[in-house]
């Protein structure tokens, strides 16, 4: 899928060049990426290898689980009919606060645990799933350290100062996200489709 | 500046959490940082061709030429018109969105206004289709318009509110 959008990109920028006279531009540019590319991979590298071993000291210590404990009110008040202390609780619980603490390679695997408990044919499965996911697609990671990598490697002097402004617009969003699927089941007879 | 010192805060709280769980904090972060090490280098290939791509079409002129021409829609709803191709990548590819803002970044400083834009939307917003299709494709439901419905409201929020917030916080 994405093999052909960039194949379409690329065509398209060569007959574009050729009408705007930036050939010589586009060749260029060609030669350049490949280096553009390991540049911007070492930088996101250092910023997230280094955020990768501050959130792991955050699991080790069992730092996750406390927070996720913190979340119990959010996560009985969007969820309906899961149980205190069930599978799809934990698993949901452990997924947000793994997402939080930006921790992608234990949030995936805990979202699948999630959703796979929550499918178990009851009123409340697809309703439960898709405000699962639409928590999942609305990215609510505290520190977004790719854009803090890329923001430092183009110089910025404060690749951190975002902070405020992108948990804001997460909490808009993810609030937008959750309302909208509480409004798309809200008759009841479409609560098990 | 309150970004910075919140995220020294995460830090020094986290480290002190775990020396008083008496946890080896040295081996627990060499440990996560290998992993996280791994996954950045993982998207290396990935990256040289998409930077390729984006980076030709920026060389083509063509960006600039349909944001020239769309400039004044934008300008009108006080939307920054250099965002638009991160708008229109960003829930379908993430390595794609990465490449994108690495462009922006390099034609605009990441602390003026339209960087900080920039930045935050990419923040603030995931791989929606990409993540829809991880999570269905692990159960036996079918996903339907009452998920993606939400999950591009949430996106479209994302991305005003980027602006929004820029706005008032700097």
């Amino acid at each position: 899928m994405i093999g052909i959008l960039l194949i379409v990109i690329m065509i398209i920028s060569v007959i574009f060049s050729f009408y705007n006279g930036t050939v010589e531009n586009v060749c260029e540019s060609v030669s350049k990426s490949a280096e553009n590319a390991l540049q911007l991979s070492l930088t996101i590298c250092a910023v997230m290898a280094f955020w990768g071993g501050v959130m792991n000291i955050a699991n080790k210590s069992r730092l996750t689980e406390r927070i996720a404990a913190f979340l119990s009110p959010i996560v009985m008040f969007l969820f309906k009919g899961i149980e205190k202390g069930s599978k799809a609780y934990e698993a949901i619980c452990m997924n947000i606060t793994a997402n939080m603490l930006g921790l992608g390679n234990a949030a995936t695997p805990l979202g699948i645990e999630a959703v796979k408990a929550l499918d178990d044919n009851s009123t409340y499965t697809h309703r439960n799933i898709s405000m699962l996911v639409v928590i999942n697609t609305a990215s609510i990671q505290l520190i977004p350290t790719t854009v803090a990598a890329i923001r430092l490697s183009h110089g910025s002097a404060h690749p951190y100062e975002i902070i405020p402004a992108v948990i804001l617009t997460s909490i808009v969003s993810v609030s937008a996200g959750c309302i909208m699927t509480n409004l798309m089941y809200s008759r009841k007879k479409d609560n098990g489709r | 500046m309150a970004g910075e010192l919140l995220a020294v805060s995460v830090i020094c709280f986290i480290c002190l959490y775990g020396v008083l769980h008496k946890v080896d904090i040295f081996s627990a972060f060499t440990q996560g940082a290998k992993e996280n090490t791994k996954v950045a280098f993982d998207i290396f290939p990935s990256l040289i061709f998409l930077l390729t791509a984006v980076g030709m079409l920026r060389a083509s002129g063509l960006i600039e030429f349909l944001s020239s021409k769309l400039s004044f829609a934008f300008d009108s709803i006080g939307f920054p018109s250099e965002c638009f191709p991160l708008v229109l990548i960003r829930s379908i590819s993430g390595g794609g969105a990465l490449a994108v803002l690495n462009d922006i970044l390099s034609d605009v400083h990441p602390d003026s206004y339209v960087g900080r834009v920039a930045s935050v939307m990419m923040g603030s917003t995931e791989t929606t289709f990409y993540t829809i299709a991880v999570y269905f494709s692990a159960i036996k439901l079918k996903c339907t318009g009452k998920t993606i419905i939400p999950a591009i409201t949430a996106d479209i929020f994302g991305f005003v509110f980027a602006v929004v917030f820029v706005r008032m916080l700097f």
